[in-house]
């Protein structure tokens, strides 16, 4: 009958074996081994993770998810968050920003993006116009300018700015406007939320937020005027020492 | 060295008893470790991280006179995970054929170093689960019941394990115990156990 089951070699016979195979692997001298092992040993104690470090680890990892997450939250609930990803990558604003160093940006994530000057139309170059742009900001220079009338009926002048290391600052006047028309206008001119932080009492300047960056109002020969600081990096306080006497 | 002697240093654990007990089991450890490996550079690695992991974790060790076999484990299986990680699967038959005759060997050497070299391939071939078994059983001279408590295992698993590390040694050297007249038992025909010598010399 044939026999389909491999006979199984005798306890003893392997056991001879497996010590024979075994003994006779040449190890390297032990002396030399406890050597290289001491200073092995000394090497993993030093890479071993300290136990706090995994906790550390984690806790910087939620942080960062929280704050992440919201960054991402109040960008929504301010309905920013398409804008700013469909910001119009053409115009000459929206380059100006993205050409800014991100670290030296102070706006936070949740400020409105500055829109593009749709609706507006460049300002040809005339000298009555050059009379009313402020030619001589300190550290700033002209780049570019804009003209557009509100629903108002309003005629409103706008021009963009740029410091030494090319912060973007917005001039924006209109004439024959009343505080609280101007505005009105300027949010629906520029489609961003206008918010009085203060009030100089009797004189006729206002600090101001215009879509969460420093903004500052002043009137000046029946004019009033408005200096808003793109970058972020002033505060109303220093936009106001830049305001034309 | 004596299983009270090992206990004492287990429980001892100091630089002194470390390196006694180093120096103890170093050779066995490593030979554990080569077995498998085939590499002196990677054998003397794993088996130096063995020793700092068993030296690390002394107090999980529940018997401290079995320590040898305890490390053997540790190494066996930081082998595996070396080989793992390697991607390093080696299997008998691809085994280089190694020079283990020497020109000056006595014939009785030259067919004892033949006998070691084809064992050898064979532990080789078995599944680490099964190495260590075989290992824990034949080097270490372990119980059924210690290496099931060793391996934390269940007594029949272990039976089992070694059932079929036997039969594979047995398929493996069946042809060599053929030629050289070597016993083997439950055998066709119902064949009766005997020890003799591995060579049947």
């Amino acid at each position: 009958m044939p026999q389909n089951r491999s006979p199984l070699l005798d306890d003893s016979l392997i056991r001879a074996a497996v010590r024979r195979a075994l003994d006779s692997v040449e190890a390297p001298p032990v002396e030399e081994s406890w050597q290289r092992f001491q200073s092995r040993r000394t090497a993993a104690s030093a890479r071993r993770p300290r136990p706090w470090s995994r906790y550390a680890a984690l806790a910087a990892a939620l942080l960062l998810v929280f704050c992440g997450g919201y960054g991402a939250y109040r960008a929504l609930i301010s309905g920013n968050f398409n804008h700013a990803l469909l910001m119009d990558q053409e115009s000459e604003s929206a380059e100006i920003l993205a050409a800014e160093p991100a670290g030296e940006r102070e706006v936070s994530d949740s400020a409105a993006p500055w829109p593009d000057f749709a609706g507006w139309s460049p300002l040809q170059p005339s000298r009555e116009a050059a009379q009313q742009l402020p030619q001589a900001l300190d550290g700033y220079t002209l780049d570019t300018a804009y003209t557009r009338e509100a629903q108002s009926g309003i005629t409103y002048l706008a021009a963009l700015y740029k410091g030494k290391e090319q912060e973007p600052l917005l001039w924006v006047q209109a004439g024959t406007a009343s505080p609280d028309q101007f505005f009105a206008d300027l949010e629906q001119l520029l489609q961003l939320p206008v918010e009085e932080t203060a009030a100089d009492g009797e004189a006729p300047s206002t600090r101001l937020a215009v879509g969460s960056r420093p903004a500052f109002s002043w009137e000046k020969d029946g004019r009033r005027h408005l200096f808003i600081d793109l970058s972020g990096h002033s505060s109303p306080t220093e936009l106001q020492r830049l305001a034309p006497r | 060295m004596e299983p009270k002697r090992v206990g004492q240093l287990v429980r001892q654990n100091d630089q002194a008893a470390q390196r006694e007990l180093f120096e103890a089991f170093y050779h066995r450890t490593y030979a554990v470790v080569y077995t498998v490996l085939r590499s002196r550079e990677s054998a003397e690695d794993i088996t130096q991280d063995a020793f700092i992991k068993a030296f690390q974790n002394m107090g999980q060790l529940r018997e401290p006179e079995k320590f040898g076999a305890w490390l053997a484990v540790i190494a066996s299986n930081l082998a595996r995970n070396y080989l793992k990680r390697e991607k390093k699967v080696i299997y008998c038959d691809e085994l280089p054929v190694l020079e283990t005759v020497g020109a000056n060997d006595t014939e009785e050497q030259a067919v004892g170093n033949l006998e070691v070299e084809q064992m050898r391939r064979a532990l080789r071939a078995l599944p680490p689960d099964q190495y260590q078994v075989i290992i824990l059983q034949y080097y270490f001279d372990l119980k059924i019941d210690e290496i099931a408590a060793l391996l934390k295992l269940n007594e029949g698993t272990v039976k089992s394990r070694l059932f079929r590390a036997r039969a594979k040694l047995s398929r493996i050297l069946e042809p060599f115990a053929a030629a050289d007249g070597l016993t083997c038992k439950g055998g066709a025909g119902g064949n009766a156990a005997k020890s003799q010598p591995f060579t049947g010399r």
